[in-house]
Parts: structure tokens; C-alpha cells; sequence
């Protein structure tokens, strides 16, 4: 029954998709999926402002009033937030919100899940210097300047894979 | 001494018999005397009745000259017991002969090589004589007491006669008794002379016909077995058997030792055996309610669940058939990639990147 399923399984990939698993992904998914990330990092601070606003007002309803916030400070949070959640994503899942829905995975040297302190240092550079990931687009490895400098990889992983069974 | 009337019925004693006749005791008008058959009445003796009494010549001649009707021709007295003795010598000749023959062909199987090529085979030849010896003996014999029968006869006759016997039946009475007597004291002893002589001799006659006879064959050829079987009573003798004594004596599992059941189950027709079975019945006879409520449906259920792992099939087909636009968005990016990287390296005059990443691809 089991191998009824991975033989399934076996064919959701569309044309083309499946024999790329593995393999590392190229610019302009990385790139697609950074924007989403960064969409996400928008909408969590978005988040966060309400969030703050919401303690304000229940701390004091009576002189509440929306704090206001200034672009300098916006983008400070912005980036901390997004430092915090790339390196989560990549230190916890291997990969962030951007990279699930594009099916991206990273991992490091030896293919394993990086650690939190690898996973946050390449998250502040890439937050610091998010122009490295084009060099991907150059690169023979499709590596962008931290991949190169934390010998990192992303890697096409839709995450289909063959569910093993817990006897075998 | 009186006068005895030959012949005739003897006067009835109610009719007045004369005190001076004396009546034979063992001579009736039917009766023989010692086999000797007695004459018909009408034949020998004058007719009784009003003739005087004559002497034996008288008779004689009244007797000869009488009208005798055409009766059958008087047996001579003494022919019975020719017969007999021709009888008898037939018989020994032909047990003489028998026997020659069979000691012929015994000492024809004794002999190193077969008397066939020397043309005549001289025991056939001795045989042969001594048959022909025997035979001629017997008829000689048969021929001669016939003759002798007929010498005798008249003087048998009247030996036989109520004149002489009257004599010698006294004689003969007395001399049959003593005979009687002796036979009687001798007969323990020579029984059981003859008996130990038997004894000795009838094992060693059969041990030597065994030894020339096979029984074997004799039973093959002789013996119809399937006859013999059919009347045997086999619920009779398998009533009587001890099954279960004869049971324990064997070592099944020795014999199971010997049994190649490889050898046998690859012998079986199964495919010939399996055709046979209907199914169906078999279906039909089983009790599949009864099976149903045996089982844990629950317990195997749960270790299928836990065998497939359903909720991580569910959970990664749903990453992998994630929506339509998602996978169209993946695929989209993977083939700009491409584009990408050949552009690139068709400016950098690359022939191919090297994309193998370390390690697998590997779960969440």
C-alpha cells in the first residue's frame, strides 16, 4: 500500500521539474522569492506597528493615539524583523515563506539544516547586502556572495519525496 | 445220513416239512455261498412236488436231458472272482506302469545329458518292457483264473452242492474262526509296525517329491488366486487384527525419516488438484461473519496507518500538489533560471554550471 503511494507520489512533479530536485536554483527564483520575503517582512512590521499600537491603547485608551513612525525607524525594523525571520526560517525549516511557495530549500556544506548562529549572520547579510544574491545569476555554482561566504546552497526542493515507512 | 433234495425251494415249514431233511442254516434259495452264486432252482433241481427223490447221477441226468427254456447260460461258479482278479491285475499293471514311467523320467533326469541324441532312450525302453510284461502278466493271469473258473466250475458246483457243503461249511466255519483270531492278536502289532514304518517313510517320500517339484510354478499355473482372495472374509481378518498394537510397534518416525516429501510434493499434479477445487463451495462453506468478528479491524487499521504514514503522505502531497498557480509559478521560475544561466554563460562563453549541491534534499 505504501508503495502504492510513493508510486503516486512519484508523478506530481510537472515536466521537467522533478529531474531538477536537488539541483541549486537559479536567480530568478531566488530573487522571487526574496521579494515575497520582503513582502513579509512589510506585512510583519505592518503587524508589529499594530501590535504596538494595540498596547498603547490598552495601556492608556484615553490618551491613545497612533504612534507615529518615522521612514528611518520603519526601515530599521523592517530589517531587524527580516534578519529574525530569515534566520529562523533557515535555521529551523531550511527555508523561509518566499522559499516554500518557490519550492527553494538551503542548506549548508554538507547538505544538512544550518545552525541559528550561520543561519542569523547570513540572514544580517543578506539584509545589509541583498544585491549579493545576484552574483547567483554569474556564479558557475549558482552561488550568491553569502552563499560564497558561508558555503551555504539553495537547492530546488519541492518536497515531494518518497514518504518512507517507519518499519522499513 | 439223510437224503438232501438238491434244489427247489425248500418245503414250507407250515406245509409239513419231512423231520429226515436238513435245512443249511447259511444256504437260502437267494443266498450264494461264498460268492458262488446259487443256481436258479428251476435249473439245477428237479421240480419239487410229487417226483420221487433221486440220486445225484439221476439228477444229473434228468437234468441234462430236462427242457430247459431259454434262460441266460448258467454262470460258471468261480467267474466273479476272475473277474475280480482280472479287475484287480488290471489295475496293479496299470499302477505298475504308472510307476515305471515315473521312475523312467527320474532316472532320465539323473542322467548328465539328454538320451536323445543316441536315438532310443533305454529307460523308455525298460519302462516300456516292464509295462508290456506287467500287462501281458495280468492278462495271462485274467486268462488263466478265467479258465481255471471255468475247470472249476463243475466241481465247484459240486463242492457247492448241499452234500458237501454240509461238510465243509463246518471246516470252513472252524477254520475262519481261528483265522479271525489270529488276525485279532496280530492286528495291535502289525498296525503299529506299519504305522512307524509310515512314519519314517512318508516324510523322507515327501521331502523328495518336494525337492523335485516346484510348488511355486505348480501354484502359478494350478491355482486360480483371485478366486481364492474373493472368498476370503477381509472384514473377518481386519476384525481380528490389533491395529493399534501393530501401530505401536512402528517407528514412524523413522519411516517419516525415509520419506522424501520434496520429492513427493514436486510429484503432485497440484495444478491437476487445484482445478478440481471448486472455490466457490469452499467460499460458500466458510464462515466469513464469524472470521469478520474475529479480527481487530481497529488494531489493523491503525498498523496500515502507521505503515503508510498517511498524514505524512497527506501533508507532503499537499506541498507537492500545491495549488495549480504555485506549481506553475515554480515551474516558471526554473525555466527563467535556465534562461538566466544560459545567457550568462553564453556571454561568459561557459559551456555548463556545475549545480550539484552537497548532500540530499532533506525534511522538514
Amino acid at each position: 500500500m505504501a508503495d502504492t503511494a510513493t508510486h503516486r507520489l512519484a508523478h506530481v512533479y510537472p515536466a521537467g521539474a522533478g529531474e531538477r530536485q536537488g539541483l541549486r536554483a537559479g536567480v530568478v527564483s531566488r530573487t522571487v522569492a526574496m521579494v515575497i520575503d520582503a513582502a513579509y517582512v512589510v506585512m510583519l512590521v505592518g503587524v508589529a506597528y499594530l501590535a504596538f499600537s494595540a498596547f498603547r491603547f490598552l495601556r492608556s485608551p484615553r490618551k491613545f493615539s497612533w504612534p507615529v513612525i518615522s521612514s528611518g525607524q520603519f526601515i530599521t525594523a523592517a530589517l531587524i524583523l527580516a534578519a529574525i525571520a530569515l534566520a529562523l526560517g533557515w535555521a529551523g525549516v531550511g527555508r523561509t515563506a518566499g522559499m516554500r511557495i518557490m519550492g527553494l530549500r538551503i542548506v549548508g556544506r554538507s547538505g544538512t539544516t544550518l545552525g541559528f548562529t550561520v543561519a542569523l549572520l547570513r540572514a544580517i547579510t543578506c539584509v545589509v547586502f541583498p544585491i549579493g544574491l545576484f552574483w547567483s545569476a554569474v556564479s558557475k555554482h549558482n552561488a550568491s556572495v553569502q552563499d560564497l561566504i558561508f558555503r551555504t546552497s539553495v537547492i530546488y526542493d519541492w518536497q515531494a519525496r518518497v514518504p518512507r515507512s517507519k518499519r522499513s | 445220513m439223510d437224503r438232501i433234495p438238491i434244489g427247489g425251494t425248500p418245503p414250507d415249514p407250515d406245509d409239513g416239512e419231512p423231520d429226515n431233511v436238513v435245512r443249511l442254516p447259511s444256504v437260502q434259495a437267494s443266498d450264494e455261498v461264498v460268492g458262488i452264486p446259487v443256481e436258479s432252482h428251476d435249473a439245477v433241481a428237479a421240480p419239487a412236488g410229487d417226483e420221487p427223490e433221486m440220486s445225484w447221477e439221476e439228477a444229473v441226468a434228468a437234468d441234462a436231458d430236462a427242457d430247459v427254456p431259454e434262460d441266460p447260460p448258467p454262470a460258471v461258479p468261480g467267474s466273479g472272482m476272475a473277474t475280480l482278479l482280472e479287475q484287480g491285475l488290471r489295475v496293479g499293471a496299470g499302477m505298475v506302469s504308472a510307476s515305471a514311467s515315473a521312475m523312467a523320467d527320474a532316472l532320465r533326469s539323473t542322467m548328465p545329458e539328454p538320451a536323445e541324441e543316441e536315438g532310443e532312450d533305454p529307460a523308455a525302453t525298460m519302462a516300456g518292457a516292464g509295462l508290456g510284461a506287467a500287462i501281458t502278466a495280468a492278462e495271462a493271469a485274467a486268462s488263466a483264473a478265467k479258465s481255471a473258473a471255468e475247470a472249476v466250475g463243475p466241481i465247484m458246483s459240486w463242492v457247492t452242492s448241499p452234500t458237501a457243503l454240509q461238510g465243509a461249511s463246518g471246516t470252513a466255519a472252524g477254520a475262519a474262526r481261528l483265522l479271525d483270531g489270529q488276525w485279532k492278536a496280530t492286528q495291535a502289532e502289525t498296525a503299529q509296525a506299519a504305522t512307524a514304518f509310515l512314519t519314517v517313510l512318508i516324510p523322507e517320500i515327501t521331502k523328495a517329491i518336494l525337492d523335485q517339484v516346484d510348488l511355486t510354478q505348480i501354484v502359478k499355473e494350478r491355482v486360480d488366486i483371485n478366486a481364492i482372495v474373493e472368498d476370503v472374509d477381509m472384514d473377518r481378518i481386519v476384525d481380528r487384527l490389533d491395529i493399534g498394537a501393530i501401530v505401536d510397534r512402528v517407528d514412524v518416525n523413522a519411516v517419516v525419516q525415509k520419506v522424501d516429501m520434496e520429492q513427493i510434493v514436486e510429484d503432485l499434479p497440484l495444478e491437476k488438484i487445484v482445478d478440481r477445487v471448486d472455490v466457490n463451495e469452499i467460499v460458500e462453506r466458510v464462515d466469513i461473519r464469524g472470521v469478520i468478528d474475529r479480527l481487530d479491524l481497529a488494531e489493523i487499521t491503525q498498523d496500515v496507518m502507521d505503515d503508510i504514514d498517511l498524514p505524512s503522505i497527506i501533508r507532503e502531497s499537499s506541498g507537492a500538489m500545491a495549488s495549480e498557480t504555485v506549481q506553475t509559478v515554480r515551474v516558471r521560475g526554473m525555466d527563467a533560471d535556465g534562461l538566466v544561466s544560459k545567457i550568462v554563460d553564453r556571454m561568459l562563453r561557459r559551456q555548463q554550471r556545475e549545480l550539484e549541491a552537497p548532500g540530499e534534499p532533506k525534511d522538514d
